[in-house]
């Protein structure tokens, strides 16, 4: 198969960029892959290319590259097809609808994914009658506002598959919105084996790492630490990350840090790519977070052989640890909880050896290789049953009514979707 | 509009040892006489260290050079080369660094980093003698920093101080140095003195210790760890001093020292 899928920024540091480039990498080994950034502004990707994907952008905004679009006059103007509720519509603009507009109205593949909701709406719109339409949701459909909620349920009828990261994030779109005929699957991220030798047990330094962003609350895992350090002052936690469009939290954390005097115990380590060398400085991980749309931290550290305390927060973590086996989940927002899980495992060095090691054996699970399975058979299915021809032509009908009567458009996608399975009754 | 990013790049994966031995992977060159050369730069006069590691194959096209503790490196940042090219930085297992109390003398540190422009580099510290600082108490009432260590090939006796140096000026002040166990040393700076002494807006006061009356001075630094450059990582609460605040930092160096600025 030719699978091509369409990334926000690949020279990017993130999470759905790691796990794109995963998968990428895993589907290259059987078909012909692309990854196509919209955005590019460095020569290469902060996260290390891809091997035997064929990398591509749509706007190039390196200053020092011939091509560079930055100056276009229709990059300052406000996009139209990327949707507004996105949290990203900013960086897009008319160019961005040209150019993403072109690349799908003209792509020669079997299979299109999309990478975020704004991108998802781009392809359900844009996408020539061929390529099977998958839009992943790296996020949650509940923690998108309500405008891009009301965009998506208007828009992804015409998707073939959605995908999610957890069971619990398929389960509301499959309940939550209306999307007949549109095959929702939960496949969670993969993370690759380390190539560092797994941690032993026998360091006193506790991992966290993420963005230091309000929602990973890592102002509960210094307020947790205080309550370490009063029983353990051997043990010490480092947090690496940085802030990103959505906030930076290292001041707030820095001053908490000054407040109780953990100054010689808790260190703000700055962003660090890849985390795998980092984790094994570590025996325990932490994650504090109120939200995680899959957890992919959670992984890593387990693939790393460390036992993970997490809050037992949507969307993820209790997808990932089977608490007291190969974790521990705590209540969220819970201080005591979190600070008394960790001393568990610092106080028992062979419960924390045992827990690392069943943590090392459970991820295996979240191996490309499975997880690039599940999306093959699916992509497969889809190609197989012809989905994006057959089903298209109708929708494209669809799509074009739903240009001027909005509302009149739902009945007619609803009645393009009950065509194609063959009469069943619409309500 | 479209490109490939398709490049070899060499680049290298490091393992480091406690005693300081660095073993480097590296993928994407497999020639047979190919070595990985260590250059330091910014040494005295422009002059360029050199030392050149042989590269040895590994099978797959990548092959591995060995940093043994023994093999003498000078004190600075030496950039990784094959041939021409800069080598990337791949993954750097630096676990064993971790909380280091080595029994000798002689301190050696290498620290392999990746620069601000992307490129692997070895940042080494030759140390004899040695002192580490370790953790750093405050003492708001007093309006004090209290500073524990462990000094390496050399001991405390009569005359043991500390020093606090202004830099760009020959104002200093000392403080008494406690010793312990095993090397540990202890003193406790208040920031009055140096605050009193204040020549301009911003002033850094390097941190210097001699274990005796006639021994030669030793500047304080953190260096037994995997952070090459801790400016930024050991930040430590300001307290005020007169119309300064007072904070003990470390430079990029990882040397200490005492950093004053003034009150909002």
């Amino acid at each position: 198969m030719h699978i091509s899928f369409l990334l926000h920024n690949a020279y990017g540091i993130g999470g759905t960029i790691r796990t794109t480039f995963n998968l990428a990498q895993t589907l290259a080994e059987r078909h012909d892959v692309e990854i196509v950034s919209v955005f590019r502004h460095r020569d290469q990707p902060t996260m290390g290319a891809p091997a035997g994907v064929a990398m591509k952008h749509l706007v190039d905004l390196r200053r020092s590259s011939p091509g560079f679009d930055g100056d276009h006059p229709d990059y300052t103007r406000p996009a139209t097809v990327f949707p507004r509720g996105d949290g990203r519509h900013k960086q897009y603009s008319r160019l961005t609808d040209a150019r993403i507009a072109a690349h799908l109205g003209s792509l020669a593949a079997d299979v299109v994914v999309g990478t975020r909701p704004g991108l998802n709406v781009h392809i359900a719109r844009q996408t020539r009658r061929g390529p099977v339409r998958v839009g992943q949701e790296h996020l949650t459909l509940d923690s998108h506002g309500y405008r891009l909620r009301r965009e998506i349920g208007h828009r992804y009828p015409l998707l073939d598959a959605i995908t999610t990261v957890t069971e619990a994030d398929a389960r509301s779109y499959r309940s939550k919105l209306k999307l007949p005929g549109v095959r929702i699957e939960s496949v969670p991220n993969s993370v690759p084996a380390p190539t560092v030798r797994p941690a032993d047990a026998a360091s006193r330094w506790i991992i966290a790492a993420g963005r230091l962003t309000s929602v990973k609350r890592y102002d509960l895992l210094v307020k947790a630490f205080s309550k370490v350090v009063a029983a353990r002052p051997d043990w010490r936690l480092r947090i690496y990350g940085s802030g990103d469009a959505t906030g930076n939290e290292m001041n707030a954390l820095r001053a908490l840090v000054e407040e109780r005097g953990l100054h010689n115990h808790v260190f703000l380590m700055g962003p660090a790519n890849p985390l795998e060398p980092e984790w094994v400085k570590g025996s325990i991980a932490a994650v504090t977070s109120s939200l995680e749309s899959f957890g992919m931290t959670i992984v890593e550290a387990m693939r790393c052989g460390l036992p993970v305390v997490s809050t037992d927060c949507p969307h993820g973590p209790g997808e990932i640890i089977d608490d007291g086996v190969d974790g521990r989940l705590v209540p969220v927002g819970d201080v005591d909880a979190i600070a008394d899980a960790l001393l568990l495992l610092i106080e028992d060095d062979e419960l924390r050896r045992r827990t690392g090691q069943a943590a090392l054996a459970a991820s295996a699970r979240f191996d490309p290789v499975p997880i690039a399975e599940r999306h093959e058979a699916l992509f497969t299915e889809l190609v197989a049953r012809g989905e994006g021809r057959s089903r298209s032509a109708l929708r494209d009908a669809a799509q074009h009514a739903r240009g001027t009567l909005y509302d009149g458009a739902y009945a007619l996608r609803y009645l393009a979707a009950d065509v194609i399975r063959k009469g069943k009754k619409s309500s | 509009m479209t490109t490939s990013t398709e490049r070899r790049v060499p680049r290298a994966d490091c393992i480091a040892d406690s005693a300081g031995g660095i073993t480097f992977d590296i993928a994407g060159t497999s020639a047979p006489d190919a070595a990985l050369v260590l250059k330091r730069s910014g040494g005295p006069g422009g002059v360029q260290d050199e030392t050149r590691l042989p590269l040895t194959p590994t099978g797959e096209g990548s092959s591995r050079a060995v940093l043994p503790s023994t093999v003498e490196l000078a004190e600075g940042r030496w950039e990784a080369y094959v041939g021409d090219e800069a080598v990337e930085p791949g993954i750097r297992d630096l676990r064993t660094l971790l909380d280091r109390t080595p029994d000798a003398d002689r301190i050696t540190v290498r620290v392999p980093y990746p620069t601000a422009d992307g490129r692997l580099a070895v940042r080494c510290w030759v140390r004899a003698p040695h002192a580490e600082a370790g953790e750093i108490g405050l003492a708001p009432e007093r309006g004090a920093m209290t500073v524990e260590g462990r000094l390496y090939g050399a001991e405390l006796g009569e005359g043991a101080v500390a020093e606090a140096r202004l830099r760009g000026s020959d104002k200093s002040h000392r403080a008494p140095v406690t010793g312990g166990d095993g090397g540990a040393f202890g003193f406790t700076l208040p920031y009055g003195p140096l605050a009193e002494q204040h020549l301009g807006k911003q002033e850094l006061w390097d941190m210097w210790l001699r274990p005796t009356a006639d021994a030669a001075w030793i500047r304080i630094a953190r260096i037994l760890d995997d952070i090459h450059d801790r400016k930024n990582i050991f930040v430590y609460p300001k307290l005020p001093s007169g119309d300064w605040l007072a904070a003990p930092c470390y430079t990029s160096d990882n040397e200490l020292c005492v950093r004053l600025t003034a009150a909002p």
